[in-house]
């Protein structure tokens, strides 16, 4: 290392100072040539092998050297006039201004943008200026031009002088973009900084502006040049036009939502077809979580779209709905936040579960999920019925109490007939009572954040299961639905039974995730698409028994098929519920089905459909001949499609399917003035049929009343069989809770299959099960068939229900309810805590001795009865034979 | 007499002395001292050490030749030159506009008339 003495460095900087100005002048960096020259010293005394260098020395050595020749260095770019002007001082000279240009046009838009990127706090407050990554990158782009320039200006490095100033334009035109849409945030900021010191951060686009105007007009003069720079206007409005560009797909979606929420239909119409297709999936996601009132007068871009008049978040859902085809909550939210009121914090712990207590399933919930699932099944194929247990335990890892909350798809034809909770490890049965009643006490207790469960209908064999409080940092709360169903007769020979399934639910559930399910029955059991394995259990049934995903365990191919006696027609139970022990009976009817006079089909044509409409149009020519028909399908052009009715002749049979097969299926369609017109259609016909064929409804689009109107009024006819193609939430149905003319037909295969078993059924010979209850005086010694469970009462009681419901006689269908302790369109089902509780809610928890179980009690005792008679017979005889033998 | 003669040395001197900066680093990349040696010595060319530094430091600004530091187990840190791209193709039409140029002054010398 070699040393300099103080006087050598001192003589050194004499002679550069000497040269400054002819080096600036010459276009060389006079601070580089300082360093060079100082090298060069160095090189010469280690060449003589000293280790310090003197004054002496580098007067010596530069003396050698020489001055610069100022002819030979001259700079070709500078003329004889400039020469002598003062050269411009360099930035770095000027340090406030350079440190100023560095905080203002690097550092704190740098700053700015990561503050926003990690906090969302414009976003969450006014509007979100980084809505995507492109954004993001644009206005990254800015503080990297800028230091980019600024350490060209301060190495005074010329050489890409021209690229720079091209992208240095491009940098001045993001900001003043940015500093428009932020203006009117601007007063308030000004007036925050002057008072209280704070507020920076809306007025870095300004700032950053400034500071790449200021960068432009010292980039001019780089490397001795005073031409002017090229490209400022046109780089300017190249960032203009990127923007746009960026912004396109969000200006288009809040033009499209704007036109689809007009008050014409037309422009409705239009606006669908637009989002469909121009809109943005994502754009459309950020409206449905709405925005607040600040964040709507400070956006001035879509200020502009939507002529001052903002889309609200629930109207953004419908056409979020229409425009996709899916419910807005079944999609992950926005990654990208933008201000939405309560909305904003979706994704944090502290989340609050709006819908807590309330009857809506909606969206996940964060940190809860189902933990464990099991299904005990019971069948008594003989007496056509079955009963299935759901245990069901779900678990909390957040550090907030939960609500866990599901629609249910019961067996089909099937009804709740017991619910328990698990407190303390200890089993509690649930108290029936009227529907308010028992939701009254389900809100009230979940209001004191006590343990209740409260199972309610929510459509035809659909219940809503809600559980709370699943206790947070992972505790699980255990509950159980039994379910009483009878079986689906496929034919005499033959029944069916499916798996109670979720419709919707607002736990997560794993894709690893496995439902256990076990079934018996005394009779042969069969999986129809062999996912369950044949077993024995210890009481010598036969079982079947497997582990579903959820996605299989809805679906028809687990249906488990029965091969029962087609002689056994008959079965009865002696009704204990009943005050004098009357008998309930119930008889397997073949009659000759009569065909519904006039049948109108309608077709949901949401795009979830469209993979189904080939399976549909295969199965009109099942349609018996002569039955008037005609097809609506639900889509935007429901009101211009004219409609005909006409007799099932084959040219019709043959054109309908051809004119459905090439439908087309869009977005998610409003299914509800597509049924009103079906109904007014089929009620001209005394025994008109509408036949409903749709995926999930998410969304209630129009209101249902003038549909449930109808349907109340007339609950013979028309009828309404729903056929739904896969699991999902269906509010038009729920608004059809305990319509007696509405049926879901049971899924049990493809929808072709099952679509033709249902117009099959009209024709020819038609299976029914009849259950009626018998006068008191009836000998059981009369009774004919297979004596069955309790479980017989039970549907018993639910058909009677339904009578009683659509007679308008809701008293006495709500005292048959709770005294058979089911859960019906009137009536529901609670688990409270305490019997304090109990008592105020008026409500009484049923006897557990009185609730059926697998297998039902009865069905043992009568096994033990049948078997004590046997041996009671057997002993007899033997006693007889030896009298008779020693006789 | 003498006096025109010295102005027009340095005319000639200042057209080449770049070319000749950017035909020594040519070849290869050169620290700054051996430059600076290699170059002093031309003949005719009268280049002081001292013009060679700010003039290296011009053709860095205008992008035509670059440097780096190299630690050097002689001595101080060294810093290399190098042409840049643009640098060679500048170099190369400066060769190639002064041997056309000196193929028309020969011309001239031999016959009397541009080529």
């Amino acid at each position: 290392m070699i040393r300099w003495t103080p006087s050598a460095r001192e003589e050194l900087e004499r002679y550069c100072a000497r040269m400054r100005p002819t080096l600036e002048t010459s276009g060389a960096d006079a601070g580089e040539v300082a360093e060079d020259l100082k090298r060069h010293i160095d090189e010469e005394i280690a060449a003589a092998k000293l280790l310090a260098v003197t004054e002496h020395d580098v007067r010596r050595i530069l003396g050698r050297m020489g001055e610069p020749d100022l002819r030979a260095v001259d700079s070709p770019a500078i003329n004889s006039s400039q020469r002598h002007e003062e050269p411009r001082p360099p930035l770095a000279k000027q340090k406030p201004l350079h440190l100023a240009l560095l905080i203002f046009g690097v550092v704190l838009p740098l700053i700015t943008l990561g503050i926003e990127l990690a906090t969302h706090m414009c976003a969450g407050a006014f509007f979100d200026p980084i809505p995507t990554w492109w954004h993001v990158l644009l206005v990254a782009f800015v503080p990297l031009t800028n230091i980019l320039v600024w350490r060209a200006i301060r190495d005074g490095d010329a050489r890409h002088r021209t690229l720079l100033a091209w992208l240095n334009a491009f940098a001045i035109g993001i900001p003043l973009f940015y500093a428009l849409i932020f203006l009117p945030i601007m007063p308030p900021a000004v007036f925050a900084v002057i008072f209280f010191g704070w507020g920076l951060l809306p007025m870095s686009p300004l700032f950053a502006f400034i500071a790449a105007s200021r960068l432009r007009h010292h980039l001019r003069g780089l490397g001795g040049h005073d031409r002017a720079l090229p490209g400022l206007w046109r780089g300017a409005a190249l960032a203009f036009v990127v923007i746009a560009l960026i912004q396109l797909p969000t200006s288009l979606t809040q033009i499209g939502l704007r036109l689809a929420t007009s008050d014409s239909p037309d422009e409705r119409t239009r606006g669908l077809r637009w989002l469909r297709s121009v809109g943005s999936d994502e754009g459309l996601l950020r409206a449905c979580y709405g925005r607040t009132q600040w964040a709507q007068n400070l956006d001035l871009i879509s200020w502009l779209f939507t002529d001052g008049h903002p889309v609200s978040e629930s109207d953004a859902r419908n056409v979020y709905y229409r425009v996709t085809g899916r419910a807005f909550n079944t999609v992950a939210p926005p990654q990208i936040y933008t201000a939405r009121g309560r909305w904003n914090v979706l994704e944090e712990e502290f989340t609050w579960d709006n819908d807590q207590g309330g009857d809506a399933v909606a969206g996940r919930v964060k940190g809860l999920s189902l933990a464990s699932s099991r299904q005990d099944g019971l069948i008594d194929a003989d007496a056509a019925l079955a009963y299935v247990e759901w245990t069901l335990e779900f678990k909390n890892v957040s550090t907030l109490q939960r609500e866990a909350r599901a629609q249910i798809l019961l067996p089909p034809g099937g009804v709740v007939s017991r619910l328990t909770l698990w407190i303390n490890g200890e089993e509690r049965e649930a108290a029936f009572g009227g529907r308010s009643q028992v939701r009254e006490a389900y809100q009230n207790v979940v209001t004191q954040r006590r343990d209740p469960v409260l199972v309610t209908t929510c459509g035809p064999d659909r219940v809503l299961v809600q559980c709370f409080p699943v206790q947070p940092n992972g505790t699980v709360m255990k509950a159980r639905i039994g379910m009483t169903a009878p079986l689906i007769l496929l034919e005499s020979g033959e029944a069916a039974f499916r798996w109670p399934c979720f419709l919707e639910r607002n736990f997560t559930i794993s894709e690893e995730f496995k439902h256990t399910v076990w079934v018996e029955s005394k009779q042969p059991l069969e999986s129809a698409g062999g996912r369950l394995r044949a077993d024995r259990a210890q009481s010598g049934l036969a079982a079947l028994r497997g582990d579903l995903t959820e996605s299989d365990l809805g679906r028809p191919q687990n249906v488990v098929r029965i091969r029962r006696d087609s002689a056994m027609r008959q079965a009865w139970t002696v009704d204990t519920r009943d005050e004098s022990n009357r008998m309930i009976r119930q008889i397997i009817t073949e009659s000759e089905a009569k065909p519904p006079q006039r049948v109108i089909f309608v077709v949901d044509g949401s795009q979830a459909m469209k993979e189904h409409f080939p399976a549909i149009a295969g199965t009109f020519e099942n349609l018996p001949a002569g039955i008037e028909f005609a097809v609506l399908v639900a889509n935007d052009h429901l009101t211009d499609s004219p409609l005909r009715v006409e007799r099932a002749s084959a040219e019709a049979l043959r054109r309908v399917p051809e004119v459905l097969r090439r439908m087309k299926a869009a977005g998610g369609q409003d299914n509800v003035p597509a049924l009103v017109r079906a109904w007014d259609l089929a009620a001209e016909s005394p025994q008109g049929v509408v036949v409903w064929i749709h995926g999930p409804q998410p969304i209630l689009l129009d209101n249902a009343e003038q549909l449930k109107q109808r349907f109340e009024r007339r609950p013979q006819f028309p009828l309404l069989h729903e056929i739904q193609t896969h699991a999902g939430p269906n509010r038009v149905v729920e608004k059809l809770d305990g319509v007696a003319a509405v049926r879901s037909v049971a899924r049990l295969g493809g929808l072709d299959d099952d679509l033709k078993r249902l117009i099959v059924s009209w024709g020819g010979k038609s299976l029914a099960l009849v259950r009626e209850r018998l006068n008191a005086d009836m000998p059981v010694a009369s009774m004919q068939g297979k004596q069955t469970s309790l479980h017989l009462a039970r549907l018993w009681a639910l058909d009677e229900i339904a009578r009683l419901i659509a007679a308008r006689k809701f008293d006495q269908a709500l005292q048959l309810a709770g005294r058979y302790q089911l859960v019906t369109p009137i009536s529901g089902a609670v688990v409270l805590e305490t019997q304090t509780q109990y008592q105020t809610a008026g409500l009484k928890p049923v006897d557990a001795q009185s609730v059926p179980a697998v297998p039902e009690p009865s069905t043992w005792v009568l096994l033990g009865v049948g078997l004590a008679i046997l041996w009671v017979h057997a002993a007899r005889r033997r006693r007889a034979n030896s009298n008779a033998t020693s006789a | 007499m003498s006096d025109f003669f010295d102005n027009w040395t340095v005319q000639a001197r200042k057209g080449v002395l770049e070319l000749c900066i950017l035909n020594a680093l040519a070849e290869r990349e050169r620290y700054g001292y051996e430059l600076v040696k290699s170059l002093v010595d031309i003949t005719g060319l009268g280049m002081t050490e001292g013009t060679l530094y700010p003039l290296l430091s011009r053709l860095r600004a205008q992008g035509l030749v670059s440097a780096r530091l190299e630690e050097s187990s002689e001595g101080p840190a060294r810093k290399y030159y190098s042409l840049t791209r643009e640098g060679k193709k500048v170099a190369a039409m400066m060769n190639d506009y002064l041997d056309a140029l000196n193929d028309s002054v020969a011309a001239l010398r031999r016959k009397g008339v541009p080529v």
